[in-house]
This record gives C-alpha cells, sequence and structure tokens, in this order.
C-alpha cells in the first residue's frame, strides 16, 4: 500500500523536517500567547513572492523566499511600530496586516496570471503548497536553514525559555530582551518562509500552532512538549503529504492541516492527561460519591447527631460505614477514610 | 556612608499621567525597607524603575555608586507572582535554576554548582519535596516561596521584592519574615513593596512612605507616625499635584 517512490521519499524527508521544526518551534509560540503571529507572517509572505517573480521574471524558489522573507519582515516591523505608536490592539492589528498583506498578495497574482507567461504557472502553488511537485534542490535548501533553525533553538533554548515564561525577570537579570525577541521572531519568519512552498501562506501557521497545542493536552514538562511537538509536526506533515501526493495530488497544506486537526480533537478528548474525557468522568465519579455518601458526610460533620433511626442506615451498616455501640450509630474507620479520599479531591 | 542604592529627582509618568514625582532616596547598606503607600502610588513602578523594566522620564539611580548595569548581576528581584503564566509547562526545581541564568551566561548549561544552589535554595524556603512538581499544582504560598528560593540563587547584594506577602497562608508569610531577616543578617539590602500597615513595625527596620512622591523616609521608628500616615493615605496629597499639572 506504501508506494514510495525516490521523488516521493524525498519529498516526504522535505515536509516531515518541516512539520518537525515547525512543532518545536511553535511550542515558545504558542506558550508565549503568540498563536496568530504565524497566521499574520505566512499571510504577509505572498505580496514579496509576488514582487520577487515580478523584478526578476523566473520562478527560481531561492528568488521566491527571500521575496516572502523580506514580505513577511516588513509586516513583522509594522506590527511593531503599530503597537508602539498607535492605540489600535495587538490582535485588530495582527488582523489587518494579515488581511492587507494577503489582498496585496492576491491582486499581484490575478495581474501575474492575466500576463499569460509561461513561467507564471505554479505560482498559485503558493497558496495552498503543492509538496509533491518540489525538486531535490528545493528539498535542500529547506532541510538546511531547518537544520540551522533547529541549532539556533538548541544554543539559545535556555533563553527562549526562561523569556517566554518570565519576560521582566528575564530582564531583571540583565539579559538582552530585544535580541532574544527579535531572535524568535526571525526564526518564526524563517520557518515560514521554507515551509509556505510546501504547505502554502495560509494554512502555514497550522504547522507552528496545532502540534504544541497537542503536545501540551499531553505534557506538562517543557522538554517533553517541545519533543513531542516536533515528533507531531513530523508525523502529521508526513501523512498529510503521503495522502496528498498519492490522492489525486490535493494541495499539501489543506491535507496536512486535516490531519493536524483530527489529531488535535483526538488529543483534546482522549489524552490520559488533560483529556475532555478523563476530566468528565472525574467530576462525575466526584459527584456521584458525594450524593452516595452524602449521609455519611452529615454525620462526619455533625457529631452530636447519634440518636438515629438504624433502618435509615441499612446500607452503610451492612457495608461495615457505620456501627451501633449501645443504641448510638458510629462512623467506622472505614468510612472515615472514604470521607477524607472524598475531601481531598480538588 | 555608603548607600546601597541612591535615587535622585526621579520622575516617572506613563503618557502624560504622572506615576512618580521626583523622587529623592537614600537607602543604606543592610537595611530592611518596606515601600508602604495606597493603590497606584507607584511602589511597584519604583522597584520596575530601578531594575530598568521601565524607562524613568528623568533622574539617576545608582546601586553601591555604580550604574544598573554595571551591578546586574547583584541586583535580586521578586516580582509579583501574578507576572508570570503558572499554568506554564515546567517544574519547581526548573524556575528556581532560573536565578542561575544571569550569572551561567548565554548558551553555556547549569553547572553542577548551580544545581546544587537550586537545591539548597528550595531546601531554604520549605519547598525542596515539591521539587519535581508542576508549577500549576502550587498553592499561592508555595508560588511566592518558589519565587524567593529563584531570588535567592542569584545571589545578591541587593533584593527587590515585589508584594511578596500578597495572598499568602500564615505560614508562608512567617517563612518569608525569617528569611528577610536572614538576609539582614547576611549583610544584604532588602526592599520590600508592602501593603500591610499593621505588620510595618514587625517586619521592617526602614520605612518609604509613598504617593507618587516620597511622603516619609528613613527609619521606621521615625517614620511611622499617625501624621505620616495620614500625609500618605490622603487623596489630597494626589490631587495638589494634579492640580499643578493642568495648565
Amino acid at each position: 500500500m506504501f508506494d514510495l517512490s525516490y521523488t516521493l521519499t524525498i519529498v516526504l524527508i522535505g515536509t516531515m523536517v518541516l512539520g518537525a521544526i515547525s512543532g518545536m518551534l511553535g511550542v515558545f509560540i504558542v506558550l508565549r500567547r503568540q498563536a496568530l503571529i504565524g497566521d499574520a507572517l505566512s499571510h504577509a509572505a505572498l505580496p514579496g513572492i509576488m514582487i520577487a517573480y515580478l523584478l526578476v521574471g523566473v520562478r527560481s524558489l531561492e528568488v521566491l523566499l527571500i521575496g516572502a522573507f523580506v514580505s513577511a519582515s516588513l509586516a513583522m516591523i509594522l506590527l511593531n511600530v503599530i503597537k508602539k505608536y498607535t492605540t489600535i490592539k495587538f490582535d485588530a492589528s495582527m488582523a489587518l496586516i494579515l488581511s492587507g498583506f494577503f489582498g496585496f498578495g492576491q491582486m499581484l497574482l490575478s495581474h501575474i496570471q492575466k500576463s499569460g507567461a509561461a513561467s507564471q504557472a505554479g505560482l498559485s502553488r503558493f497558496i495552498f503548497g503543492q509538496a509533491a511537485t518540489m525538486l531535490r534542490g528545493d528539498v535542500l535548501i529547506i532541510l538546511s536553514v531547518a537544520f540551522v533553525v533547529l541549532l539556533l533553538i538548541l544554543l539559545f533554548y535556555k533563553e527562549l525559555k526562561l523569556y517566554i515564561f518570565d519576560e521582566a525577570f528575564f530582564k531583571a537579570l540583565g539579559l538582552n530582551e530585544k535580541l532574544t525577541s527579535t531572535l524568535l521572531t526571525m526564526l518564526v519568519v524563517i520557518v515560514i518562509v521554507i515551509g509556505i512552498r510546501m504547505v502554502g501562506v495560509i494554512l502555514m501557521s497550522a504547522l507552528i500552532i496545532a502540534p504544541s497545542v497537542a503536545s501540551r493536552q499531553l505534557s506538562d514538562r517543557f522538554s517533553v512538549n517541545f519533543m513531542l511537538s516536533g515528533l507531531i509536526g513530523a508525523l502529521s506533515a508526513g501523512v498529510g503529504t503521503y495522502l496528498s501526493a498519492t490522492r489525486a495530488n490535493l494541495p499539501t497544506g489543506p491535507m496536512i492541516s486535516v490531519v493536524l486537526g483530527t489529531f488535535v480533537l483526538f488529543v483534546l478528548l482522549a489524552s490520559p492527561k488533560h483529556g475532555l474525557i478523563k476530566r468528565h468522568i472525574l467530576v462525575y465519579m466526584y459527584k456521584y460519591q458525594i450524593r452516595k455518601y452524602r449521609k455519611l458526610i452529615h454525620l462526619y460533620e455533625n457529631p452530636s447527631e447519634t440518636e438515629l433511626n438504624p433502618t435509615e442506615y441499612s446500607y452503610f451498616i451492612d457495608n461495615n460505614y457505620l456501627k451501633l455501640e449501645s443504641g448510638q450509630i458510629m462512623l467506622t474507620h472505614k468510612a472515615l477514610k472514604k470521607i477524607r479520599s472524598i475531601k481531598a479531591v480538588d | 556612608m555608603d548607600y546601597a542604592f541612591k535615587v535622585e529627582d526621579l520622575s516617572v509618568a506613563y503618557d502624560k499621567k504622572p506615576v512618580l514625582w521626583d523622587i529623592d532616596l537614600k537607602i543604606p547598606k543592610g537595611i530592611l525597607l518596606g515601600i508602604v503607600g495606597p493603590n497606584g502610588a507607584g511602589k511597584s513602578t519604583l522597584v520596575k524603575a530601578a531594575l530598568n523594566l521601565i524607562k524613568p522620564l528623568s533622574g539617576s539611580i545608582l546601586f553601591f555608586d555604580q550604574p544598573y548595569k554595571k551591578v546586574v548581576k547583584n541586583i535580586g528581584y521578586v516580582p509579583q507572582k501574578g507576572s508570570v503564566d503558572w499554568d506554564f509547562p515546567t517544574t519547581v526545581y526548573d524556575v528556581v535554576l532560573m536565578g542561575r541564568y544571569g550569572h551561567i551566561g548565554w548558551i553555556k548549561r547549569p553547572s553542577k554548582k548551580d544545581k546544587e544552589a537550586t537545591i539548597q535554595a528550595l531546601d531554604k524556603v520549605g519547598m525542596l519535596e515539591y521539587k519535581n512538581h508542576q508549577i500549576s499544582e502550587l498553592s499561592g504560598g508555595q508560588q511566592q516561596r518558589v519565587f524567593l528560593a529563584r531570588a535567592l540563587i542569584q545571589d545578591a547584594d541587593i533584593y527587590f521584592m515585589d508584594e511578596p506577602f500578597q495572598g499568602v497562608d500564615v505560614k508562608t508569610e512567617k517563612a518569608i519574615v525569617k528569611l528577610l531577616k536572614e538576609l539582614k543578617a547576611l549583610g544584604k539590602t532588602v526592599i520590600v513593596v508592602h501593603h500591610d500597615l499593621h505588620t510595618v513595625k514587625a517586619y521592617f527596620d526602614w520605612l518609604t512612605l509613598l504617593n507618587i512622591k516620597v511622603v516619609a523616609h528613613g527609619t521606621v521608628d521615625e517614620v511611622y507616625t499617625p501624621e505620616n500616615i495620614k500625609k500618605t493615605y490622603q487623596a489630597d496629597s494626589l490631587l495638589s499635584l494634579e492640580s499643578d499639572f493642568d495648565v
């Protein structure tokens, strides 16, 4: 069933490495509550690709990616300028940048397509991504850039972690906050740029955000989150790419997003750590126990009430929760243990 | 006299609203100082300006007669515990170890010594048994003790603590007070933003009453008087400043 041609193997390696690096970087972005920045910046890469094509006139991946990089960086600078000098809220400015840049990029794309030049075919692939048509050279570029990004994350791992956890303390230690925030944003821009050929500008952010959301449900350790997120990213990207390349050449971005979305949904429900199913079962058990043992709890909280009708309490007496001592009802050791265990649940 | 912390003509404003106005403070070495004042008096702002977290409009700040940049590794900080997300996926041990990051330096990994210091600090604040716990599992008092341990391993000579007694249990409050006295006994200077007037006399030996301006500053015996306190908590001192501004 797995028909892995040489070309497909190369493409799979490329997307899986991209998925891994996006997932690992995403942990930092999502924990910093800046998930939407990835979305805004990837959309903002589109006009850069089109302008680079218009300037150079050939569809060389390197040139187009440089265009994407310049345009996404420009968007980042604009976001910071808006934040610093206006009263526009950050989410609103992100939405403005996203729609403004993407709209402009789409307009340029339509203009280029109308010109009908043969070399423009394929530019539209940057919208939703098309991994299957990538060449070996393209994949090599992506691999080497991903390697550098990973190296930088690992080198500055400790600084990045402190920076996203406690920015004020980070600054108070005398560590350079500007450098770190620039590094983090630049890494996001770079990962977006190498990813858009495969996944497309619209859904690139899914590959950054979704794996870390899923891994957060599975672990409370930062290092585990980091590695797990990379693994989830790699596997989802691999499965998505395989499906897209082998079934009627569906665009890769949407396929990966669907795989990721399904996985996140599954983990949200079924995670043994923070899953909704587990949480609901625990809450249900808690409520059930309080209802079942409410009479015991009442006796425990009101020890003076001892002259009671034993027939009402026959279930508890039969099960050794209560004992009769000279006509008075007493809580047994077993009952005390039970009540304390119920009360200890938080 | 040697001063651990000296502020001259410090003013801070958010947009056009003054938060600190012409602050002058001389804080001798080795004292335990409380900064007290009503909400919005600029207590936290003063600490943040000292630590270079916000930019003052004017004024100079010196630590041991040197500018901030030269002594940054010698300044310990306990931020308000509400300033971070306690759901962050990390352990108690990891948070405390962060106190060493300034000493460790970029890129390098924590050494054995750093790790030992972390364990010692955890023990000192009574949190050693929680070392591998998730920070999300901690109570308010335990969170505060984690922050204290993190500041302890900064191994500083001057400490700034922003509301360390906020929302903590009695046990933690006692532990913090004990720790403050120990730091003082070691010759450290400790500056604490505080909100409870009743405990001032028991906890501190110096007191700064602040309400945008410094109302009074000196030893607790000199400063803790009914007149000074009334002056600090009166809205008038705030208003008189604002009326100067209404041009």
